[in-house]
């Protein structure tokens, strides 16, 4: 069922369409989900956002926001790290960038923040493979598939890493703290998915079963790995393979800690913060939430979080050992590796064929394999597929790439190397160039990385940045304003050829689209420390540029321009002590289409009953049908039930203009007076009775009166009229 | 398309160390908002009938003289992208609005330029247009009444009220408009005259009819 329905009509300024509603706080509105470039990002689904520099950066959407006053959306996040972006020296730490280990960003300061959706650039799966008892483990194919995986959390104040803590981390992560969140039923799909994989056709249209199935989740709390979702997912076709084996060694890893599946899901059940959850055993999240096992949990999870630990280590020598082997497995692996690669898409499919040849021998290391809990090979030779995927691109230039200095011709060749590759795949490449071409900024900027972490460590003073410095900068890992220009202009350049190049339909309607709205959507979470390339929770809270009008007469332009073509519509007996925010916000609400309203001025202001208001719509068509809707039916505003009369709107009378009786003194050939060029002050005055000035002045005064007396009357008239009129309706309803 | 908001604030000239940016926590509930918003109108003046050449420091240095201002706005017609001859100034206290008010309605003030009379009113919350603090005074409510509804004939009714309602203003104001202009007008005419007389007057410094005159008038 598709709850989400379509995507409303409105969009804001950035493309971003918004979703299905979720409730309404007192000065907020919640969404589930919004739109943005034909994709539909959810509530509780990770997504790559994209940075001012570098890569970027991955977060999840904890939650989607629309101030009620300001009628501003915001999206907030919870942010994870990527082991680039923190400090170097870390223990445990893998720094490379083949690396898919991410960090959980906590603490209250750093961790969530709220940026604007548009910023987002697709979505990305991360799991969490924490060895806890709050924490499902995924299965392996989710596992091994996901892009990233995490089990610890990084305190970006203390520069630390800690172990998942579901009880420190700030409680907008559970989704259950969310205001008002209706209970969800579950999806038929859902319920018939099975362990190994997802039941949903890996389609592109997004707005159709992705939303269905993401919009049909219960909200999620923090560790579910199966909420993070992209579009294209096949299931895996033979699940029952998995089952048995996978299970017993679940068992003999986790036994002690974890109880069965089965016993699990009745925790989970306990746990589980809302009442009305969905109840959904594959994707049961053992967050504490309950009181009575929150202690518990507590309890249990501090005692083996350095069995755990310990485990992790082990699990990740054990792993390094396997992944050292160049592929040659068991018999099983063989096996799983070729399920693996017939439940994925085919474009994946050949590539990693592809891949597979080249870099057969450039297994990732240690911490790739880590996040696997059982030693099985097989998943190892999986990952290792799959991050040779990733990497794939990099070593087709291994050579080239570190030498160029330049970083337009890198990228030039990169777009050659991808454009060659998947032109011998099929048509519709699956890699997003734009993460080949985040690793490719990695390889750009880590040289300047490696510089900056070096001045990182050495506490720089503090310097303003370069372009968006606007806030004081306050801690010691300070990018430099060097670096950060560099990082920003590599980053320009790759937005400059991610414009040019063609590798994927996608990608190239969402640089078109991003253009054409406000390109530079660029936003990075507001931790500094570990960040190298990180600013200021201000300036970094990139908002994409938005028209500002600057001058009058670019205002005037554009009106004037959108009037002559047919797209306004002049509204009449507004009501005056509505701003034209929430004019619009009506107007969005009853003609579903986005608008702008421009309040003209009073014409008069000594009785100000009514307001006018040019609206200005983005197409003639959604105007004239506006107009129709608005003259068939009556719009009625505010609670004394104001009809609002539209009409259609045309340039004014410019024969007619506002200002006479403003002597020119100059056109009549008197020599400028010395007061007139002087300070203005100096010409204001009372004029005195017995000046020409004055019989004039008095002559126009005698013109406001009455105009104002006119005013008056008439609207006193009118009032009564209206009074006699609605009590006569009330008899007659009485 | 839209206007940003955050970006400037709400008045074009602001006096600087303002003691409370009341406006800038527009995010304020309701209450606290509404009562900012009095608090803030009661010491606001509107103007009317100014001239073009008004700017915002024009304004300022005029009504400087009936107490301190805090606060200039110029209302800018969208479609002209001009000014629309009308504004509204913060003075410090509600009494110097009133001075100001009382002073322009005894008085004829020629803010500028003459001999246009400006006019001031004491300020109201509807006059403060796309004012902030205004955003959370009520909530938005708007619904279209189709036919169906039963109330249709009723809005209907009173929907035709204000359409007659408006249709007689918009003609007033075109009368306004059209006297203003024929005034203007017949003054321009007049001061034209006067001004050739006296240029006339001047050229003939010498003249004897001017002497004859002189003579008779001072003696």
């Amino acid at each position: 069922m598709a709850r989400g329905g379509t995507p409303s009509d409105i969009e804001d300024d950035y493309g971003v369409r918004w979703g299905r509603l979720k409730g309404t706080g007192e000065r907020f509105k919640f969404y589930h989900s919004f739109y943005l470039d034909g994709k539909v990002f959810s509530v509780n689904s990770f997504v790559l956002v994209k940075a001012s520099d570098g890569p970027p950066y991955i977060a999840r959407i904890v939650k989607l926001s629309e101030n009620d006053a300001t009628r501003k959306k915001y999206m907030s996040v919870r942010w994870f790290y990527r082991p680039r972006e923190l400090p170097k020296g870390l223990p445990s730490v893998d720094y490379d960038t083949k690396c898919r280990e991410i960090f959980i960003a906590i603490g209250n300061k750093y961790a969530l923040s709220r940026i604007n959706p548009a910023c987002t650039i697709r979505k990305c799966r991360v799991v969490c493979i924490a060895q806890e008892t709050w924490n499902r483990m995924p299965s392996d194919v989710k596992a091994e598939t996901a892009d990233y995986f995490f089990h610890r959390a990084f305190d970006p104040e203390k520069l630390k890493l800690r172990r998942l803590d579901p009880l420190k981390l700030p409680g907008s992560v559970h989704p259950g703290t969310e205001p008002k969140v209706s209970s969800i039923h579950p999806e038929p799909a859902e319920r018939s998915r099975e362990i190994g994989g997802r039941m949903f056709p890996g389609s592109k249209v997004p707005g159709l079963h992705s939303e269905r199935v993401i919009s049909g989740k219960p909200p999620r709390q923090l560790v579910d790995p199966r909420t993070d979702q992209t579009e294209k997912l096949k299931p895996s076709p033979k699940p029952s393979a998995f089952p048995s084996t996978r299970e017993n060694v679940l068992q003999v890893v986790d036994s002690r800690k974890r109880p069965r599946v089965g016993a699990q899901e009745d925790d989970t059940k306990e746990r589980r913060v809302l009442g009305g959850m969905m109840n959904d055993k594959d994707r049961s999240v053992v967050f504490p939430g309950r009181q009575e096992s929150k202690a518990k949990l507590h309890a249990s999870s501090k005692q083996e979080v350095e069995a755990r630990e310990a485990d992790i280590g082990s699990t990740m020598l054990a792993k390094g050992k396997l992944n050292s082997l160049s592929g040659k497995g068991t018999p099983l692996s063989d096996k799983d590796r070729a399920l693996k690669s017939a439940s994925l898409q085919a474009k994946d499919l050949a590539e990693r064929k592809l891949g597979v040849k080249p870099l057969s021998s450039n297994l990732p290391r240690g911490n790739d394999g880590g996040f696997m809990r059982d030693g099985k090979s097989g998943e190892t030779v999986v990952l290792g597929k799959r991050s040779r995927e990733v990497s794939y691109p990099l070593a087709s230039d291994k050579g080239n790439l570190a030498q160029y200095p330049r970083p337009e011709k890198r990228l030039k060749e990169c777009h050659l190397g991808i454009k060659s590759r998947t032109m011998s795949t099929d048509t519709n490449s699956r890699i997003n160039p734009m993460e080949i071409k985040s690793q490719i900024d990695a390889k750009i900027v880590r040289k300047e990385g490696k510089d900056l972490q070096k001045q990182v460590h050495q506490r720089p003073s503090v310097k303003p940045l370069g372009e968006r410095g606007t806030a004081g900068v306050k801690r010691d890992f300070r990018p430099l304003g060097n670096c950060q220009v560099s990082r920003l202009e590599s980053e320009d350049q790759s937005r400059k050829l991610k414009v040019k190049s063609s590798a994927q339909d996608g990608l190239q309607g969402a640089t078109c689209r991003v253009d054409k709205h406000r390109v530079a959507d660029v936003v990075g979470p507001p931790v500094d420390r570990g960040r190298p390339f990180s600013e200021e929770d201000h300036c970094n809270r990139y908002t994409p540029i938005k028209k500002i009008f600057k001058f009058p007469w670019e205002e005037k332009q554009s009106v004037e321009e959108a009037i002559t073509k047919g797209r306004a519509l002049l509204l009449k007996n507004l009501d005056p002590c509505l701003n034209s925010n929430e004019t619009e916000a009506i107007l969005e609400k009853v003609l579903r289409t986005t608008c702008d309203v421009r309040i003209l001025p009073p014409k008069v202001i000594t009785c100000y009953t009514s307001a006018e208001a040019v609206v200005i719509f983005r197409r003639t068509e959604i105007a004239q049908s506006a107009l129709r809707t608005l003259q068939e039916n009556v719009l009625v505003i505010s609670d004394d039930e104001r009809p609002v009369l539209a009409s259609p709107m045309s340039m004014p009378d410019k024969s007619i203009s506002n200002f006479h009786g403003f002597f020119n003194l100059e056109k009549f050939g008197c020599k400028a007076n010395d007061s007139v060029d002087q300070n203005a002050g100096a010409t204001s005055h009372c004029a005195q009775t017995n000046t020409v000035e004055y019989e004039t002045g008095l002559l126009w005064r005698l013109l406001q009166d009455r105009d104002t007396k006119a005013w008056l009357q008439l609207e006193e008239d009118h009032q009564r009229e209206l009074r006699e009129v609605k009590t006569k309706y009330q008899k007659g309803k009485l | 398309m839209k206007r940003d908001r955050e970006s400037s604030s709400w008045w074009d000239w602001r006096v600087r160390n303002n003691v409370k940016e009341v406006e800038d926590t527009a995010t304020a509930n309701a209450e606290e908002a509404k009562h900012a918003l009095e608090k803030l109108v009661e010491r606001c003046v509107v103007l009317d009938n100014l001239s073009p050449a008004c700017s915002v420091h024009t304004l300022r240095k005029a009504l400087e003289q009936f107490g301190k201002v805090q606060g200039v706005k110029l209302f800018k017609d969208c479609l002209t992208g001009s000014f629309a001859g009308m504004a509204i100034t913060e003075m410090e206290c509600i009494e110097q609005r009133e001075y100001v008010v009382k002073e322009l309605q005894d008085y004829l003030f020629m803010i500028g330029q003459m001999p246009r009379p400006a006019r001031a009113t004491a300020a109201t919350v509807e006059l403060m247009i796309d004012h902030p603090l205004r955003a959370s005074l009520r909530k938005p409510v708007g619904r279209l009444v189709s036919r169906k509804d039963p109330c249709w004939e009723d809005v209907l009714k009173v929907a035709e009220i204000e359409n007659f309602h408006h249709s007689l203003l918009d003609e007033l104001v075109k009368q306004r408009r059209e006297e203003e202009a024929k005034l203007a007008k017949s003054q321009e005419t007049q001061l034209q005259e006067n001004i050739d007389k006296l240029k006339k007057l001047e050229a003939e410094r010498n003249s004897q009819s001017l002497q004859v005159l002189r003579r008779f008038y001072c003696g």
